[in-house]
């Protein structure tokens, strides 16, 4: 074990074409385990704090480390290897319309390099893990948006990462499955994988006391620690 | 291993099957362009072959005048010699032509008739383009024949040549028209993969799937498209030469044509084509498929 932080932003600045400055100056860490949620008004930075991570926006200045490891090193190349070691959550899910659920995670395991063998073996698993085993024969469009939110979580969990990355999980969802995706994703950090939520889902974010971290305007403005359980 | 090979090739079959129209497109601009090119480039083949055939045996006779003496015939053959295009430059004495003629004819024929013929040369080129110039050169010696000169088959000359450029023409202009919206129809082709299987595509980003797990089902795309293409060229160009064989028969008493390499034929127009369908699909899938 070490006391390095697992993720690190160290006076990270990402400017947009046109002067308009994504995030400017944060500087953040984040402990292995921890749970947190990125919060702010719209254009506040929290999807582009994420996309940093992902390296889907490249930062424009100041350093971004995963477990040490300097994002912006990674090129387009090699960035898959840097996707391999979180699982991300979009907010619209990203499910193939035309797949089974059991396909959807199927086919991102193929994608990934995974045999045949191994999906058999390892997709039940990851369904139950995700609570959707039940609805593994039925299409995307005949879920509801919370199941349709678990396969995606499901879908994430596929190179088992220590980090889970979700962009608004709750954000298309009513409060009962709000609850139940909020729920899952505190049961996946119970079992040790960090967990970073943007969200502008304030009732979710309260209910659930754990870490926030407050944007605005590219800047952090509060960063408030967990409650206490 | 082979799983691996298996996704990739299923992703490609996926992305062709969802653009069927546009595959048929592709497939068919390629399978003309490769058909206009492989023709051409066959007929020019051949045409080469018989010019250089020719080249060989073209020859022209020049004439000198008459009484040149041997100091003077030593100096045009010499002045011959230095002319760009010329191969080989042989004197014909007159008195042994004069002996070659006779020997044609009964003796009772050519008795007592004085040596008629100059003295000559038989000039072969190396390139039969430059027929016209060496002829030009040739006439500007001194001692040269006014009347006679210099003979050679000017018109059959040109006529290869009229039909070379033709076909360089052919092959430049409207290949190039055809080679290019083939190009286009491939990258339209897969593009509109790439559009429809975009979810495919973000899906894998997102999970960390190699870019060459993303790109290579549309490179092998755009391969199967040229590789097709360029085998229904071969097909095609095949029966265009039987249709041309058959109808030349039929009509005059034409000996045929040299078979069609089929399996050349094929084994080069699909290469080329597989290789343009590559490049043409990597050009596409540069832009969209930023990780």
């Amino acid at each position: 074990m070490t006391d390095r932080p697992y993720v690190e932003f160290r006076d990270v600045h990402v400017s947009y074409p046109g002067q308009v400055q994504g995030l400017d100056g944060v500087t953040l860490q984040i402990a292995r385990g921890e749970f947190v949620f990125i919060v702010g008004r719209t254009g506040a930075g929290k999807s582009t704090l994420i996309k940093v991570l992902t390296r889907e926006v490249r930062h424009t200045s100041g350093e971004v480390r995963i477990d040490g490891q300097e994002v912006g090193d990674y090129n387009d190349r090699t960035v898959f290897r840097l996707r391999r070691q979180m699982g991300i959550v979009p907010q619209d899910f990203a499910l193939l319309p035309n797949k089974r659920v059991w396909e959807n995670v199927a086919y991102a395991m193929r994608a990934v390099g995974h045999t045949k063998r191994e999906v058999r073996r390892e997709v039940p698993a990851i369904l139950e893990q995700v609570q959707i085993a039940h609805r593994a024969d039925a299409l995307p469009h005949q879920l509801s948006g919370g199941e349709q939110q678990r396969v995606a979580i499901g879908r994430a969990l596929i190179n088992k990462p220590p980090l889970l990355i979700a962009d608004e999980p709750t954000g298309n969802l009513d409060p009962d499955h709000s609850a139940e995706v909020m729920d899952l994703l505190v049961k996946l950090n119970v079992e040790g994988m960090t967990v970073l939520i943007a969200s502008h889902d304030m009732p979710v974010v309260e209910r659930y006391g754990r870490r926030v971290i407050r944007l605005d305007h590219g800047k952090i403005v509060e960063d408030s620690l967990a409650r206490p359980d | 291993m082979l799983d691996r090979i298996s996704f990739i090739i299923g992703e490609a079959f996926e992305a062709i099957r969802r653009n069927l129209t546009m595959t048929y497109a592709a497939i068919a601009t390629v399978a003309l362009t490769l058909f206009l090119f492989g023709g051409v480039g066959y007929s020019y083949f051949h045409l080469n072959k018989l010019s250089e055939s020719l080249t060989g045996k073209f020859e022209m006779r020049a004439y000198m005048v008459d009484g040149a003496k041997i100091p003077q015939v030593q100096a045009t053959a010499k002045a011959i010699r230095e002319i760009p295009g010329v191969a080989v430059v042989n004197w014909i004495p007159k008195d042994r032509a004069w002996e070659r003629e006779k020997a044609k004819y009964k003796p009772e024929v050519t008795d007592g008739i004085e040596n008629p013929l100059p003295e000559a040369f038989k000039i072969i080129l190396s390139d039969l383009k430059k027929a016209d110039s060496v002829a030009a050169s040739v006439r500007a010696l001194p001692n040269l024949d006014p009347e006679r000169g210099v003979e050679y088959l000017r018109d059959e000359q040109r006529l290869l040549e009229q039909t070379r450029s033709f076909l360089n023409w052919l092959a430049t202009g409207l290949g190039g028209l055809l080679l290019l919206t083939s190009g286009i129809l491939i990258y339209n082709a897969i593009r509109l993969a790439v559009f429809s299987r975009r979810r495919e595509a973000r899906v894998m980003m997102l999970v960390g799937a190699s870019r060459f797990s993303v790109r290579v089902p549309y490179l092998i795309e755009g391969f199967i498209y040229g590789t097709i293409g360029g085998a229904l060229a071969t097909g095609m160009l095949y029966a265009a030469q039987r249709a041309i064989e058959s109808r030349l028969l039929d009509q005059t008493a034409f000996a045929g044509l040299p078979p069609f390499p089929i399996w050349l034929g094929l084994a080069l127009l699909s290469s080329v084509g597989a290789v343009y369908g590559l490049v043409c699909s990597y050009i596409a899938i540069l832009v969209p498929m930023k990780p």
